[in-house]
């Protein structure tokens, strides 16, 4: 009965290593984001097919791989946003300051550190260089079909639940982003 | 195959009264009640499922419990992303909504000033007792967050992370 479990658990234990192994190696974050899901995901199924073979204990085959398979895609997903968020979270970016600096920081100096102009400038500066939003003329156009999507559909999912078109302002207002 | 359709049917009934529940709640309890709520819905599930088929195996049980309380944080991740403006994708909404002309990239100004960012992570994270204001300091309060951050740099610095982060 441990079967799903344990199997999940040896795919995300191998999701992690080849994560580390191919960021070392130089891969980019969403190769390595890749590549980490798919052996996570064959050693995963590797484990299951193995058990199969030698345990009486998958006596429901399908079901048993369906709990593994939920459980490791849940697990992996929830492992994405934690690395992720180390990334890009500013949340986390100012706990991990504030624990680099031993726990206490005059707020003038976060403020040197993290600011929406400096922020948004960063987040803009990838963008241009990932060709997601491209400039022309001193103007910038969203150049990624996938990125204007995502942002619509953050945005529809936003109105939907929240009632907000932003977490700044409210449904039906105006510009907002 | 018990685990599998108790889970499945809890999670679905949980974040279904969440989704239900969701612009009544506010601050932390629009993250903690999902556990909660979760549970309550295995609870039921359990229970239709013993009035229906029997007692279920506490092994079963086990597992449909893991398999809800995975999905369910998986759905807490979801929203997050949700509920609070990712500032990458409020630029792009921010270009998308000047249409064919383009933004001006001075107008970047404008986006920051309309999306106070840090002000709002601040004070989010006051409001969930990580950190507190004290006179002119920003102080960690949580040695649980503080791990958790450990954790997280090792990490980074494990994959030999050096981009800039924020």
């Amino acid at each position: 009965m441990w079967l799903p479990i344990l199997a999940a658990g040896a795919g995300m234990a191998s999701a992690v290593i080849v994560d580390i192994v191919a960021s070392r190696l130089g891969a980019g974050r969403m190769q390595a984001y890749g590549m980490s899901f798919l052996c996570g995901l064959l050693l995963t199924l590797l484990a299951l097919f193995l058990a199969g073979l030698s345990w009486s204990a998958a006596s429901e085959p399908l079901a048993t791989g369906a709990l593994a398979l939920l459980l490791y895609g849940s697990w992996w997903f929830i492992f994405l946003n934690f690395v992720q968020s180390f990334d890009s979270s500013l949340r986390v970016r100012i706990l991990a300051l504030l624990h680099d600096v031993g726990g206490r920081l005059p707020r003038i100096e976060l403020y040197k550190r993290y600011n929406d102009q400096l922020l948004l400038e960063l987040r803009m500066e990838r963008l241009l260089k990932g060709g997601f939003v491209v400039e022309r003329d001193g103007r910038l156009f969203v150049a990624s079909a996938r990125l204007r999507s995502l942002a619509t559909l953050s945005r529809a999912l936003k109105i939907v639940l929240t009632g907000r078109r932003s977490e700044f302002n409210h449904a039906g207002g105006g510009k907002s982003g | 195959m018990v685990a599998l359709l108790v889970g499945l049917l809890a999670t679905i009934l949980g974040t279904l009264v969440h989704i239900v529940l969701l612009r009544r709640l506010s601050g932390r309890l629009l993250f903690v009640s999902v556990p909660a709520l979760l549970l309550a819905a295995l609870v039921i599930v359990g229970f239709v499922y013993r009035i229906a088929f029997g007692t279920p195996d506490l092994m079963d049980l086990f597992l449909a419990f893991t398999l809800s309380m995975s999905l369910g944080l998986c759905y807490v991740l979801l929203l997050v992303g949700v509920v609070y403006d990712s500032p990458t994708l409020a630029l792009a909404n921010a270009i998308s909504d000047c249409g064919q002309e383009g933004m001006p990239k001075a107008d970047l100004a404008d986006v920051a000033r309309r999306h106070p960012f840090v002000a709002t992570r601040l004070a989010a994270l006051v409001t969930s007792g990580q950190i507190a204001l004290e006179g002119d300091d920003v102080v960690a309060t949580q040695r649980a967050a503080s791990a958790l951050t450990r954790l997280g740099e090792a990490y980074r610095r494990l994959r030999g992370a050096d981009t800039p982060a924020g």
